[in-house]
């Protein structure tokens, strides 16, 4: 551990002039990154079966917020997101939140607009096209990975 | 000349480095870790202390107490520590980031039980008439015509069975800062690769935000959206530069001298992303950019623009291939002007072109006209406009520093400038100015961080992209003095720079606090005031006229469109009883709404005397035949009397 400079870091990364690629290292962070994908999206299922049941089941207290929060931020936008296999935690992430927020924004407006207010059936129409995407996402074929998975940092255009 | 300075900069640098290195002595990263953990733990004991109801006027600083100063000064002292060390864990400065989002920048979520500011309550109304109407809101008010979020809050109401919608706005600010952080750390990731240049920039954001925007609203909700996409564009469809090939003459001259001036060659953003994504993937992006520009677009009038500014600017310097993006969220925009927001502005055009072209008057309405109040006001806001300055004034350095550099990272200054345009076209109820700074803040932060990590820089390619023999010279005589200012700091001993970084960092968190909840005295919402509400709407008729004195009454968050509201003080300025009478229904009477945080509005905000509340509902009892109806906990409703309305209004 040592004390450096405090602009010693690169801003922008070192010119590369044909740097072999480390596949090893790719290697083990794809196959971390889709360790932890895989546990994301099994959350994301038990998230999405729990707190579509607390809502048709009309439970109360702090379960029910924890489970309609989480439903709402990570559910329907991981389902989708997931499938992408970005390899970038925030950006999944990042993603995954606006997109969730996004498509029950969506939803809403458009039960506005066809004048059929039934926030509970969103929530279990979004929960249903959720759990197949994200169960499909588990059942995925994971190997061979992608190019991409496989791309080293140094390799990065 | 300029050609070999760069090389010879990131020679010195490196030299300089490797010395420092070797002479450093060895130490763990337990410092750092064991400073975030004392501070953290400092805050948390003090915080069952911390009693709003006694603060001063400085705000909720003054209540907080010594010991959670010293708790926020030992964890901001413990993230600069870490930022010393090149090879901390990756994880503890994100966790040092996330404890200050939680401990300090959403203490009022913490302290406060009932959710902060009156406009809160406002957003939850609207969001229960949709949920219980079913319907999009009457036109009562602007916001009703961008009811996105308000249609999503009555959604998950619905989903976490929450009547009144409380528990979401007490905590929504801590939710969207803790949601800003993963966007924000992508946005960051696409300018450096730097992860101290990255958790900083995000550090220095939090710190700055004194804007409070992150309450329930539609701007938090687009906000989180915006940096979203902005990060998405720039991190999957970031590009080399293209000078426009299907551009006409002129646009292409404009395109390539943008990009020549800041130094835009070839670039790549240094991101997982960057790669060529399979076609699929990058369909199903781009359709969930769009998708979440639609969902911004229902819902606020401000934010979708500056997405497009941003985006439009992006594609005129060539640092994204998404120009028709801006093109698509621009037919959004109108769509939904002419369609979903129609009844809003048919009505009221003015409120939309009214301010345009008028820059000294949306400037003064923000800056100026808002310096006013007692002197502990006064005191929160000159802190802002330190906050600012400061902000500014180290994103130029920073700027400075990677102009010397050659540095590829120019064109944040872009995104920094664009929401200025703003205020050429909107005064935005006076608060345009503070939306600017809101938008540009997390390029600033960025640009602020690149002041302290500026990095190698790149020595230039070619002879054009060194720029003209005068640029050359500039860069070098700045580039010779800012590398002695920097050397003269090198020569200080670690510990002294350690102590000197945190003293700065911890008067900056401190500072951003006072300025964040500096006029919480007014802004939070007493329990007194919600018992008097919850009484007004259970007894009083709907249709009535309610008028209360000051902007901060937490009412509306019941029969939003069933009441006529209406608040004095703010828009007549000083003469309350002349705008009651011009608004006084002679058939029907009315109600009004007094509380001790009103007065406190009065008194910081607009500067009254104090005592002004008393005298004007002495003067309502008198003149109006104002009969006390309720009266507890500090809050006071009155009936007031149908009359004739006289021709020679009174003043007070």
């Amino acid at each position: 551990m040592t004390l450096t400079p405090l602009d010693h870091e690169s801003w922008s990364p070192p010119p590369r002039r044909g740097a072999p690629p480390s596949s090893r290292r790719a290697r083990r962070e794809a196959s971390e990154a889709i360790r932890w994908r895989q546990r994301a999206v099994v959350a994301a299922i038990l998230l999405d079966l729990g707190a579509v049941a607390a809502t048709v089941g009309h439970l109360t207290g702090p379960v029910r917020v924890l489970l309609g929060l989480g439903f709402l931020l990570f559910v329907p936008g991981l389902a989708v997101v997931g499938w992408l296999r970005l390899n970038w935690p925030a950006a999944e992430l990042s993603l995954t939140v606006a997109l969730s927020l996004s498509l029950v924004l969506l939803g809403s407006q458009i039960m506005l607009w066809a004048h059929w207010w039934q926030p509970v059936s969103l929530q279990v129409l979004f929960g249903a096209l959720s759990a197949a995407l994200l169960l499909g996402q588990l059942l995925r074929k994971q190997a061979p990975h992608s190019d991409l998975e496989l791309s080293a940092p140094e390799e990065r255009p | 000349m300029t050609t070999t300075l760069a090389p010879a900069l990131i020679a010195d640098e490196l030299a300089w480095t490797r010395h420092d290195c070797v002479k450093s002595r060895q130490r763990g990263w337990w410092l750092p870790l064991a400073l975030s953990f004392a501070g953290g733990a400092v805050i948390i004991a003090a915080l069952p202390w911390i009693d709003p109801t006694t603060e001063g006027t400085t705000g909720l600083i003054s209540a907080a107490g010594p010991q959670y100063v010293a708790g926020v000064v030992l964890l901001s002292s413990g993230f600069v520590t870490a930022l010393l060390f090149d090879d901390v864990p990756r994880w503890l400065l994100g966790c040092q980031v996330v404890a200050f989002v939680v401990l300090v920048v959403g203490l009022g979520a913490l302290v406060e039980p009932a959710p902060r500011l009156a406009i809160t309550y406002t957003h939850l109304g609207f969001a229960q008439y949709i949920g219980s109407h079913g319907t999009a809101l009457p036109p009562i008010d602007a916001r009703a015509g961008w009811p996105g979020a308000f249609s999503l809050i009555a959604v998950v109401e619905s989903w976490i069975n929450s009547s009144t919608g409380f528990v979401i706005g007490r905590w929504a600010p801590l939710l969207f800062d803790l949601l800003a952080i993963a966007p924000l750390f992508v946005l960051t990731g696409v300018v450096t690769e730097d992860r101290r240049a990255r958790w900083l920039a995000i550090w220095i954001f939090f710190a700055a935000n004194w804007v409070e925007q992150d309450y329930l609203s539609p701007q938090a909700l687009a906000f989180t959206m915006y940096l979203t996409v902005i990060g998405t564009v720039l991190a999957v469809f970031g590009s080399r530069p293209s000078v426009g090939r299907k551009a006409s003459g002129a646009i292409r001259s404009i395109m390539a001298s943008a990009q020549r001036r800041l130094s835009i060659h070839s670039w790549h953003p240094h991101t997982p992303l960057a790669r060529a994504l399979p076609a699929a993937t990058r369909a199903v992006l781009l359709a969930s950019v769009v998708a979440i520009g639609a969902a911004m677009t229902m819902s606020h009038q401000l934010t979708p623009y500056v997405l497009i500014l941003d985006i439009a600017a992006l594609a005129l310097i060539g640092r994204t291939r998404l120009g028709t993006l801006a093109w698509l969220l621009v037919l959004m925009a109108i769509a939904w002007l002419s369609f979903g927001a129609s009844s809003f502005w048919s009505g009221h055009l003015g409120l939309l072109t009214g301010s345009a072209g008028n820059v000294a008057g949306n400037v003064s309405a923000g800056v100026s006209g808002r310096l006013r109040g007692d002197p502990g006001h006064l005191l929160v806001l000159w802190s802002r406009i330190a906050i600012v300055v400061a902000l500014m004034a180290t994103a130029a350095l920073g700027l400075l520093r990677l102009w010397v550099r050659h540095a590829e990272q120019l064109w944040v200054a872009v995104l920094a400038g664009v929401p200025i345009v703003l205020i050429g076209f909107q005064s935005y109820g006076g608060e345009v100015v503070i939306r600017t700074y809101f938008f540009a803040l997390p390029f600033l932060a960025i640009l602020s961080a690149a002041a302290i990590f500026p990095g190698r820089g790149r020595v230039p390619r070619t002879a054009r992209h060194a720029g003209t023999r005068t640029t050359q010279s500039v860069r070098q005589r700045i580039g010779i003095g800012l590398e002695r200012c920097t050397r003269a700091t090198g020569r200080l001993s670690p510990s002294v720079r350690v102590v000197a970084i945190a003293g700065i960092v911890a008067s900056a968190s401190l500072l951003g606090l006072v300025a964040h909840y500096g006029a919480d005295q007014s802004e939070q919402v007493g329990v007194g005031e919600l018992t008097a509400l919850t009484w007004f709407y259970a007894h009083v008729p709907p249709q009535s006229d309610a008028f209360t004195a000051c902007v901060n009454l937490p009412w509306r968050s019941e029969g939003a469109a069933s009441f006529r509201y209406k608040t004095l003080v703010s828009e007549s300025y000083g003469r309350p009883l002349k705008e009651l009478r011009r608004l006084l229904s002679p058939e029907r009477g009315a109600y009004f709404i007094a509380s001790k945080s009103q007065e406190v509005c009065g008194e910081q905000q607009l500067g009254l005397a104090p005592g002004w509340l008393a005298s004007l509902e002495a003067s309502l009892s008198k003149a109006e035949h104002a009969t006390l109806i309720y009266s507890a906990d500090g809050a006071r409703i009155y009936r007031l009397a149908p009359h004739e309305p006289t021709t020679r209004p009174r003043s007070q």
